[in-house]
């Protein structure tokens, strides 16, 4: 669908509205406030249409309205009269976007996880039932600024939390957590997963591994790093290890020393695919995700490749290198955020340390750094073996 | 026909082929798929040139993904610098387009010659050197295509509008369709294709770089040059690359989107092995695997009448999804069995993947 900042996903039956304007935390641009109300016509008259779920890409629901935008719609007119108009039509038109959803035949369910803040409260108190995630935080950030909630918090907050936790709200703008907003009511239920709540599967439910530290520091890292020290002595403390390494540096003699590289490779690979599988188990069942998108894990397979070039295939230097990468990757909305720099950027950085890492012979040249001058034929490469297969 | 779709068991094998029949003749299948190829075939010509000299390249999807940029913003520029400018009646071409595909096959030979002194003079390990590439075009693209939100666009090349007659013979109508209604860079494909086919195995050049991808050592004793060789055909292979990276902004889309080449750089090096380091093996690898994704597609907009469209319909009432993702496999599934089967074992030139180092000259 050609809509800039929002997305509608359709999965049977289920009509997903996604915020989709993630390096902004899905501040609500002009574009959204519009295309929002059409999406949402749309959705009303599809009958193959029977719940709609509004959520948030990336790490929040949204942090209301944008500030460029509300910079933009001052109050200009020929006369005070005539401005206060202008600004009456402009808060008409934004109050359609929170209405829509109030007014859908269908239930609209609001799915929050992260901020919810402002505008965000408009939409999510014009939704039927809402359900947050265990990170989520709501407020009627208006205040702060000196504004009133006038798209629709106000009127409806009561009928869902009472007056006198509206008036707390309002007056105070302060921000209140997933517990709190349960207690009095402003969600119906709080996941014990953090990040996008929905589109979990029943299979998976509510079978998340359980976070030691922080808001993402699972049990799978601890399953992770129990890995490097069984890897490291399957490798090179076993007679399996042993084939294996003899298997990769010269076939033709492991072949003579009685070994089968044929049915190592196999092995070898069998065993690729259960610490591929177990990665792909920690991701699903990690609370950040929780849940089965269609395409997932791509990206980090070829990260997974990258980390092992950059540990030099041990596995002691692979924990390095992971911790490295991720650090990068966890570090790079932050750097986004604080600093405005395009989180892209980081691929580019990652890219230029495995390049350095390639010219190594180059960078010791220019630093006259010595080393042991290696013959060509013990260059050993990891592109040495490719697709010559066995030489069975 | 009827008395044929009515057999048991055996009915249905008939109706299968009576439905690829009629998709390829009576629909846009054919040309939908050549199109579609086009991409894959042209990364897999980069590849082939690559690695018949002995040189890995699994950096194709970073060449097409830096030249499809490259070319697009070069096209948008001079779009803006010359708004007036007519496209001509011969497939569209205007100033903007033409200066935008010569940019990106200038990008598309610019990585290449980064991955040639990678991994010919820096003798770096090969596969390192593609992943950087890889890597490095990805970021930078989707980092500059943020920074800089280039407005509007240069367009597209038009396809080529055959006569009707032609299209409408009998029989042979839908091979001059799938071959003439396509934009210039796809049916340069073609020419590229069985160019490089002969040359690669009926010329000298094509001797010697088979040589030098085989037995560098021998290559050299008897004169030829190994690195100048190598240098040369992995830079031109950039061509092919760069090639690819201009239809996926300028004839295909209008616009470039951050990681727009979605694998088909890895897509192209499975339809190399596929054709066992030949150029129309690998152009036969990409087709077929373009039409088993545009056949999926196919049967699930258009699913085919009879008994067979009856038991298709059922299997995707009970089981939506595992129906529909299952069409979206089937290019793989497909590719895993014919190389597994069909292809038989396909054995990579003896040198790739190794640098040469001149005897005594380290």
């Amino acid at each position: 669908m050609g809509y800039q900042h929002i997305e509608v996903e359709l999965r049977d039956h289920l009509a997903l509205l996604w915020l989709n304007r993630p390096e902004k935390l899905n501040a609500l641009s002009a574009d959204m406030w519009d295309d929002i109300p059409t999406a949402m016509g749309i959705l009303d008259a599809d009958d193959g249409v029977r719940t709609v779920v509004v959520a948030g890409r990336g790490p929040a629901f949204t942090v209301g309205i944008d500030i460029a935008l509300l910079a933009g719609i001052q109050p200009e007119g020929e006369s005070q009269a005539a401005a206060n108009l202008a600004l009456y039509h402009t808060i008409r038109r934004l109050q359609r976007t929170a209405t829509c959803l109030a007014e859908s035949p269908k239930p609209v369910i609001a799915a929050i996880h992260g901020h919810c803040l402002g505008a965000g409260m408009d939409l999510a108190t014009a939704c039927d039932i809402r359900l947050a995630a265990r990170d989520a935080t709501f407020s009627i950030r208006e205040t702060r600024m000196g504004l009133v909630a006038d798209v629709g918090t106000l009127q409806r907050l009561p009928a869902i939390v009472g007056p006198g936790h509206t008036a707390e709200l309002a007056f105070t703008g302060s921000d209140i957590d997933a517990d709190r907003a349960l207690r009095i009511g402003l969600v119906n239920d709080v996941f014990k997963i953090t990040g996008p709540t929905f589109a979990r599967t029943a299979d998976v439910g509510n079978a998340v591994l359980p976070v030691l530290f922080g808001r993402d520091g699972n049990v799978g890292i601890l399953i992770a790093f129990a890995m490097v020290p069984i890897a490291y002595f399957l490798i090179y403390r076993t007679t399996l290890g042993f084939e294996i390494r003899t298997v990769g540096a010269n076939p033709s003699a492991a072949r003579y020393a009685g070994m089968s590289p044929r049915r190592l490779i196999i092995l070898t690979l069998s065993m690729c695919g259960l610490f591929a599988g177990l990665a792909g188990a920690i991701i699903i069942l990690g609370p950040s995700l929780g849940y089965y998108p269609a395409v997932f894990g791509t990206t980090i397979g070829f990260a997974g490749i990258t980390v092992a070039l950059l540990g030099r295939s041990h596995p002691v230097g692979i924990a390095f290198a992971a911790l490295l990468l991720g650090g990068m990757n966890a570090g790079a909305p932050a750097m986004q955020i604080v600093a405005d720099i395009q989180r892209e950027i980081i691929d580019v950085i990652q890219g230029l340390i495995l390049l350095f890492l390639a010219m190594e012979v180059v960078i010791r040249r220019v630093l006259r750094v010595r080393a042991e001058s290696i013959a060509p034929e013990e260059l050993q490469t990891v592109s040495a073996s490719y697709g010559q297969g066995s030489t069975t | 026909m009827d008395f044929l779709y009515q057999i048991p068991v055996l009915g249905f094998v008939f109706q299968i082929v009576g439905y690829l029949i009629d998709a390829v003749v009576n629909t846009n299948l054919a040309p939908q798929t050549l199109a579609l190829a086009t991409p894959i075939a042209l990364g897999a010509m980069c590849g082939v040139m690559n690695e018949r000299s002995g040189v890995v390249n699994i950096g194709i999807e970073g060449m097409m993904l830096t030249a499809a940029f490259v070319g697009f913003m070069a096209a948008v520029i001079v779009d803006d610098a010359m708004p007036d400018a007519q496209p001509s009646a011969f497939f569209g071409f205007t100033p903007a387009l033409l200066v935008g595909v010569l940019a990106a096959i200038g990008a598309g030979m610019l990585v290449s010659a980064l991955h040639a002194w990678m991994s010919i003079s820096v003798r770096a390990d090969q596969i390192i050197s593609g992943t950087v590439i890889n890597i490095i075009a990805l970021g930078l693209t989707s980092y500059l295509n943020r920074t800089i939100q280039p407005s509007g666009s240069a367009g597209t090349f038009d396809s080529f509008d055959p006569p009707e007659a032609l299209v409408d013979l009998p029989i042979v109508g839908w091979i001059f369709n799938m071959f003439l209604s396509q934009g210039p860079i796809t049916m340069s494909v073609i020419v590229i294709v069985i160019i490089l086919q002969v040359l690669l195995f009926r010329s000298r050049w094509g001797l010697r770089t088979r040589a030098v991808g085989e037995h560098p050592r021998a290559a050299d004793t008897v004169g030829v040059n190994v690195f100048a060789l190598r240098y040369r055909n992995v830079i031109l292979g950039g061509i092919f690359a760069g090639l690819a990276g201009a239809w996926l902004t300028l004839e295909f889309n209008a616009s470039f989107q951050n990681g727009m080449t979605a694998n088909r750089g890895f897509i192209a090096l499975a339809a190399v092995i596929f054709g066992r380091w030949t150029p129309i093996g690998a152009f036969g690898g990409a087709l077929l695997f373009m039409f088993s994704e545009a056949l999926g597609v196919a049967i699930r907009s258009n699913p085919p009448p009879g008994d067979l469209g009856v038991w298709l319909s059922g299997i995707q009432a009970s089981y939506p999804s595992i129906y529909n993702n299952s069409f979206s496999a089937l290019p793989y599934i497909l590719t895993i069995i014919v190389l597994a089967g069909v292809v038989g074992r396909s054995i990579a030139p003896a040198a790739v993947g190794q640098p040469y180092v001149k005897e005594g000259a380290h």
